[in-house]
């Protein structure tokens, strides 16, 4: 197995998804390269950092207009089932 | 970024009770589904859209799709995945109609011998070991522009995988592209964002 190909499977290995013939070309690779462990490190941490990453919070005032506008068609849905009754 | 799907205590979003409640368009119900994934809905359709306009409208539409086809909502999947499925479908619905010559899910190409993508490094930082909001803030905001700066096709993927957690199969249906070809693309999106961030490790 050549760099390339490790870090085709990078995803793969870290996601538990390599076969196990390819988990041992991949291990056998990882402890031969002096750059691929390196480049496996750095590959984790750029995902580590989803950590870090804030949700966008909805404005306050599309929230209440969205629960207003959900709350009206609940009423709908009621006034409209006890018409039928 | 996982989807927190109890805001109310006692109240389990998942379960038959509350999912029957919806379907008996129980206003209480509602009102608890809306505070619950208001802010995931829109969180989801600003970064699918980058466009705080048609964030809105996604999440507007989403909430009515829901309230309309609650009754078509088979138990067999999570209501959150089914939440989020409507709503990515809504915001790449609004992309492909902006973008003339759209994202094309299909154009997987080989990985180019691209020497930035495959520059190596070590980690700059320990930070996951020490807890420091400034420099936590510093690469939130990076990953973020990281994040916005990927591809068309990449960015999608990498938004409904990564931070909102979907299953792959559903990215797929949703894309209209085969489970290995999302895969392949989530690494490719993966691959570019370690590189884009490579100021962070050392050469």
């Amino acid at each position: 197995m050549d760099c390339y190909k490790f870090v085709e499977l990078m995803s793969e290995y870290v996601e538990g998804d390599l076969s196990p013939e390819n988990t041992a070309l991949w291990q056998k690779h990882f402890e031969s390269c002096k750059n691929c462990a390196p480049f496996l490190k750095s590959f984790e941490s750029s995902r580590e950092l989803l950590q870090y990453l804030k949700e966008k919070k909805c404005p306050d005032e599309i929230k209440t207009r969205m629960e207003s506008l959900i709350a009206d068609m609940c009423e709908k849905k009621k006034a409209a089932a006890s018409k039928k009754n | 970024m996982a989807a927190s799907s109890q805001k109310d205590p006692g109240v389990n979003i998942e379960s038959p009770e509350f999912i029957a409640r919806l379907k008996a368009y129980d206003k209480e119900a509602f009102q608890i589904l809306v505070r619950a994934f208001q802010d995931k809905i829109y969180n989801l359709s600003l970064r699918l859209t980058r466009n705080p306009d048609e964030a809105e409208e996604v999440l507007q539409e989403t909430l009515l799709s829901v309230f309309n086809k609650i009754h078509t909502f088979q138990e067999r999947s999570r209501l959150s995945t089914w939440i989020y499925a409507i709503t990515s479908n809504g915001a790449l619905s609004r992309l492909r109609k902006k973008r003339e010559t759209l994202v094309t899910f299909d154009d997987d190409t080989p990985l180019k011998s691209d020497t930035a993508l495959f520059r190596n490094g070590h980690t700059l930082f320990t930070y996951s070991q020490k807890h420091d909001p400034v420099i936590e803030n510093e690469l939130a905001e990076r990953l973020e522009k990281a994040i916005e700066a990927l591809p068309d096709g990449y960015r999608e993927l990498y938004i409904m995988k990564e931070l909102q957690e979907m299953p792959i199969k559903d990215i797929a249906d949703i894309v209209g592209i085969k489970p290995g070809a999302v895969k392949t693309r989530l690494h490719r999106a993966r691959l570019l964002l370690r590189a884009k961030l490579s100021d962070y490790w050392e050469t």
